[in-house]
């Protein structure tokens, strides 16, 4: 199976200035949002990342697409290490690869019109000339379900839905092998939800998309990926093909996470228990002996076929 | 007596572009302790409804028109600026989606919950403030020591909503009116501040009413159910009846869209089109131009919401016939 992009041991720190140690001097706290994660997102294929907020999974996805430094860790984009390129070099492989944002309304130049909106990455790539561009931004259109009609209109102009279809026509553009969708469905009506997922899942198919799909909400990823990482702290918990995630997770704050999901069934009312954060680092899967040991990262251990979950003790935990 | 009886309400605000009809003759009811969940997407006037109950939308561009608006026995249509004051908070509380934005950003928390005791009963400060604290500690409320001498901007989101429940139930209202009170929060506090709200509920036997845009919600804290959808209500009916035996078209299909009710990747029943423009409402039903069901009738008139039984009304010519 070919792998379209591979995160590698991938970490970033933030640095917060303290002044507890005088007035004059200040130490710098480190604060890992993410710590050594290694996705890998096979050609064809999506990808959940899943987590709460604050787990570090759009920071992950701003790495990935060189928007954020990563401190350390490699990007590799249809085998090329992208990583260290400078942003010269960087740019004929930022059209293999697009993003989507949750907020489609401050993703939108509200100035320009919708089909300037979408021809704009063949200006910054200096791609076609006028009358084409603008042909392609009307197809793009089309593709997306608004139609060439809609062309001249602006972001202001459309419902939450119909706007998120413009912030996908527009990573489409360029033709991208690569699409990182942050969250792209969750400020979405229930109604509109559906439309939205269904598109990525047929766009998915027909330009053969690789799709790293982060999200909070778990039903949405269920009916989408094909592969689930959780993190949590900045660290990746377990990883798995969807099913396996959802009919044998491992991991405490996996189940903690599918616990949370509304049960759509008046009569299957039950008590919830809540782990707080503590207890779900104190009570660490015990697992069976691993078998194998993923070589990139070395925490987890392969408990079934493609299911991987943290073993790794913990600080503070006495093992 | 019903808590909470809306006739034939709508509710239309004046715009530079023409009249939105936010709520087109909506009637609810509801009884002293129950719960009720209205269920809409964005724009369906679920939330307008209840905020002309308690009379909070601006009164220039705002025009309400109802048969009947009452709030525990007060005719809220007549009701005197000074008398709404009383009611708000004391009989009726709110919750709001975002807790960061109903907070006043200047005050501690405790000063912003001994103001609402102090407004509504004639009790000393130091009395207000054990108040509080009890409340707190019935919120579940962690390190409620701390909280009382914070500012919002000191706490996270969970915990702000559950201060912001601690303010609405203060004053022990007989009816507790929850605006998407988990929309905003992550997924694992989400089910916790609805356990919160579901125990608080039976505890108190307050009445409950519960807006929100997700079925899931609804499923797991209500008895009762409004759907509504371009300021209609479409179907009134009980949660297990919902869930078991939808009867509107809408209803149905709001129910088949929700994504991951079964195992594997597949494509979603999805409902095509958009909500309906409030600035020139279709003709007849709201939901006509995405239903399946749809003929030249459902053009023609607007069905009337006809009622099987107690609990059970659809406003759909096509369920009726």
């Amino acid at each position: 199976m070919n792998v379209a992009l591979e995160l590698r041991g991938l970490s970033k720190s933030f640095y917060k200035k303290q002044s507890s140690a005088g007035f004059f001097r200040s130490e710098l706290v480190e604060h890992r949002a993410v710590d050594n994660v290694s996705i890998c997102v096979p050609e064809r294929k999506i990808v959940g990342l899943v987590g709460e907020s604050g787990s570090g999974k759009s920071t992950v996805g701003l790495m990935a697409m060189r928007l954020l430094e990563p401190t350390s860790g490699d990007i590799v984009l249809n085998g090329t290490d992208i990583s260290k390129l400078s942003p010269k070099e960087l740019k004929p492989h930022r059209a293999q690869m697009q993003i989507i944002f949750q907020d489609s309304y401050s993703s939108l130049n509200p100035m320009m019109t919708l089909w300037e909106i979408v021809a704009e990455p063949f200006v910054i790539h200096k791609m076609h000339d006028a009358n084409t561009r603008r042909n392609k931004a009307k197809e793009l259109l089309d593709i997306v379900g608004l139609g060439a009609a809609f062309a001249n209109r602006y972001p202001h102009e459309l419902s939450g839905g119909q706007r998120q279809r413009v912030s996908i026509a527009r990573a489409l553009a360029l033709k991208p092998k690569v699409l990182i969708a942050d969250e792209p469905t969750s400020a979405l009506d229930v109604s509109v939800k559906a439309q939205v997922i269904n598109l990525l899942h047929d766009l998915q198919e027909e330009m053969g998309l690789s799709i790293l799909f982060i999200s909070h909400e778990l039903s949405v990823v269920r009916s989408l990926v094909d592969e689930i990482v959780v993190m949590h702290r900045g660290r990746v918990v377990e990883q798995a093909q969807t099913e396996q995630i959802f009919q044998n997770a491992q991991h405490p704050y996996t189940k903690s996470l599918l616990d949370s999901i509304p049960v759509l069934n008046p009569h299957n009312r039950r008590r919830r228990t809540f782990v707080s954060a503590n207890e779900l680092t104190a009570n660490k899967p015990r697992l069976p002996k691993a078998q194998f040991v993923l070589a990139n990262n070395p925490n987890l251990a392969q408990v079934e076929d493609h299911h991987f979950v943290d073993a790794s003790p913990l600080e503070g935990a006495t093992s | 007596m019903a808590l909470i009886e809306i006739e034939n309400l709508s509710v239309n605000f004046s715009s530079p572009d023409g009249q939105v009809q936010a709520v087109r003759d909506v009637s609810l009811a509801l009884e002293e302790g129950q719960s009720l969940g209205i269920v809409g997407e964005s724009g369906s006037g679920k939330s307008v409804s209840l905020m002309a109950l308690l009379r909070l939308l601006p009164e220039q561009s705002a025009t309400i028109n109802a048969n009947k608006l009452m709030l525990d026995g007060v005719n809220m249509l007549a009701c005197p600026r000074q008398e709404l004051a009383k009611v708000r908070g004391k009989v009726a509380s709110l919750v709001f989606q975002d807790p960061m934005a109903s907070f006043d950003p200047l005050f501690k928390i405790g000063d912003q919950l001994t103001e609402t005791v102090l407004t509504h009963f004639d009790v000393s400060s130091s009395e207000a403030l054990i108040r509080v604290e009890k409340m707190l500690d019935r919120v579940e409320m962690p390190d409620s020591k701390r909280v009382i001498n914070s500012y919002p901007h000191q706490l996270s989101g969970g915990m702000l909503q559950r201060a912001m429940i601690a303010m609405a139930l203060v004053c022990e209202p007989k009816v507790l009116i929850a605006d998407e009170p988990t929309t905003a929060l992550d997924v694992t506090v989400q089910a916790q501040i609805l356990q919160l709200i579901g125990d608080l509920q039976q505890e108190t036997g307050m009445g409950l009413i519960m807006i929100t845009h997700d079925l899931g919600v609804v499923a797991e804290t209500v008895d009762n159910i409004v759907v509504m959808y371009g300021g209609k209500v479409m179907e009134q009916t009980s949660v297990f009846d919902l869930f078991d035996t939808p009867r509107h078209p809408y209803s149905k299909a709001l129910l088949e869209s929700i994504p991951g009710q079964l195992p594997g990747k597949r494509k979603l029943k999805e409902i095509p089109g958009q909500s309906p423009n409030p600035l020139s409402p279709p003709a007849g039903c709201p939901f006509h131009f995405r239903c399946e069901n749809a003929d030249q009738s459902c053009i023609d008139q607007m069905p009337p919401l006809t009622r099987w039984d107690q609990t059970n009304a659809t406003a759909c010519l096509k369920v009726a016939s």
